[in-house]
């Protein structure tokens, strides 16, 4: 029982953390705490549940389909409104939280507020320790891991990777080395948007596709991003998975009806304790 | 090589520059000495591109930069050293390097200019792998020097590189500044340290209140009354 609840909190903190990866890394570089990632995720849900079904795709095409689709609206957002703002936090934190209403209140436009079902892509699962995991879980956890690995190698490694780095870190000195800034809040943006795209198309089949499904996702991976601290790539995957645990397991053990409150006891008492985050270096 | 002519700029319609000409002729040391405020690092970053001018133009080479974007201006031959040591604090002294030569293309020559550098700050070598905010304030003063050389700029404007540093590196940093001059490369410094900048540089120009109020030889700057008074407290 305490395994099975372990195993859940660790796949669902998994998709806080992808999501978290993308807004914390957006955050640190351009000062804008992206809300509309929120709605992102919804777009990007139906994107994949509509590649299913619509599309007849196989479910990890669709995974690819969300995440270029969240990828594609986070690089636009970013290109034609928040670069205009750039300089203007306020407008720019107005525009996010305003694009989070419009695009879940465009799926309701579209799409209705009445739930989709995800047909099962994968059925059986495994038994570990007596408890029981279906493979369609375990899809979520290996796939936000490959991901994980992925974004550090590319942050660590590579040139823009760490000209990305640079720039969080002191844009001005990163433009007078030659840096493009606006190179890098357009990959940083298609790379936000994409792992929010993916947590969205990982998480649909475990659920149900609903305008309201990035409402929940978009709260906690703030939280995470406070709780890991800004800049710490560690301090995300910690936060969320932490996070998930928390919920799960204090879900059974307190209290069902506390489950999403319990995210925000933790981060009252992070913020309490430690002011930076656990791992925040700014 | 560098002709700065009557710029003016300012931040947020506050004007702080004011028709300000200078230039920088191939393989000299020019230094632009003034009081806190007086505009210099203003100057620096308006020919960095950091900041648009809002008159008067800026040719390097006979190329018209002004206005041009500051992530391009590196590519023309212009490395800026700012101020403050701001070195990338969560990255190595090797990664640190390896940003300043962002706009080299080829491997071989980040190598090479690596080599260079290493040469040059021989304790940069020892310690690459060390994360630059970890280094004393000499050692990032020499990071951030290394780090504008990284794309072999034959212009390179250092913003008060001797701020904040104890006086026995103060002598290191103008030290390695003569050896960057003898490696041929002309250098714009920009220093609240009058005595010590006008002595290794062969012109200077005085900025009171954002206009140049003085400009010449650096010898006879250094004997100016004027200069003696307001800068060298005698």
């Amino acid at each position: 029982m305490v395994f099975q609840q372990i195993v859940n909190g660790i796949i669902i903190g998994s998709t806080y953390s992808l999501v978290a990866l993308g807004l914390n890394i957006i955050w640190s570089i351009t000062d804008i705490p992206d809300f509309s990632q929120g709605g992102i995720y919804v777009i990007a849900g139906y994107a994949s549940y509509f590649a299913v079904t619509l599309a007849r795709f196989p479910f990890f095409f669709a995974v690819l389909v969300a995440m270029f689709v969240g990828g594609a609206i986070a690089f636009l957002i970013e290109r034609f409104l928040y670069r205009r703002w750039r300089g203007s936090g306020r407008i720019q934190l107005l525009c996010a939280i305003a694009l989070f209403f419009l695009l879940s209140n465009a799926a309701i436009l579209f799409w209705t507020a009445k739930a989709k079902i995800f047909p099962a892509y994968l059925k059986g699962s495994i038994s570990v320790l007596g408890s029981i995991v279906s493979y369609q879980r375990l899809v979520v956890l290996f796939v936000a891991a490959g991901l994980f690995i992925l974004v550090y190698l590319f942050i660590m490694k590579t040139k823009i990777g760490k000209a990305i780095r640079a720039a969080s870190q002191d844009r001005e000195v990163a433009e007078v080395v030659g840096i493009n800034i606006d190179t890098v809040n357009s990959v940083v943006f298609f790379m936000g948007g994409a792992l929010s795209g993916t947590a969205a198309a990982l998480i649909s089949p475990l659920y149900a596709v609903i305008p309201s499904m990035g409402d929940l996702p978009l709260l906690k991976s703030l939280v995470v991003v406070i709780l890991g601290g800004f800049g710490s790539v560690a301090g995300v995957l910690i936060g969320g998975l932490g996070l998930g645990l928390i919920e799960s397991l204090g879900a059974v053990y307190i209290s069902s009806g506390y489950q999403h409150g319990f995210t925000f006891i933790v981060l009252i008492m992070v913020l309490l304790f430690f002011p930076k985050g656990l791992f925040g270096k700014a | 090589m560098l002709e700065v002519d009557k710029i003016s700029a300012g931040y947020g319609g506050i004007q702080i520059l004011w028709d300000v000409s200078l230039n920088v002729q191939q393989g000299e040391i020019v230094a632009l000495v003034g009081a806190n405020g007086a505009g210099k690092t203003t100057t620096l970053k308006t020919i960095a591109g950091l900041l648009r001018q809002m008159g008067g133009s800026i040719t390097f080479e006979s190329q018209h930069i002004e206005g041009m974007a500051a992530h391009r201006v590196i590519s023309q031959g212009i490395a800026l050293v700012p101020e403050g040591r701001r070195v990338f604090p969560y990255m190595t002294v090797r990664e640190n390097l390896e940003m300043g030569a962002y706009t080299v293309k080829k491997k071989e020559k980040v190598q090479e200019n690596l080599e260079w550098v290493f040469s040059l700050f021989p304790k940069l070598k020892e310690r690459q792998s060390q994360l630059a905010g970890t280094f004393s304030g000499g050692e990032q003063q020499m990071l951030v020097i290394g780090r504008a050389l990284m794309s072999r700029p034959p212009f390179l404007m250092l913003d008060e590189p001797s701020l904040g540093l104890q006086p026995t590196i103060v002598g290191t940093v103008f030290e390695s500044l003569k050896v960057l001059h003898k490696e041929g490369v002309t250098i714009l410094l920009v220093e609240q340290n009058v005595r010590k900048s006008l002595e290794i540089a062969q012109r200077g120009y005085v900025l009171e209140h954002g206009r140049i109020v003085l400009s010449g030889d650096s010898k006879k700057l250094l004997a100016n009354e004027e200069v003696k008074k307001a800068y060298l407290g005698i």
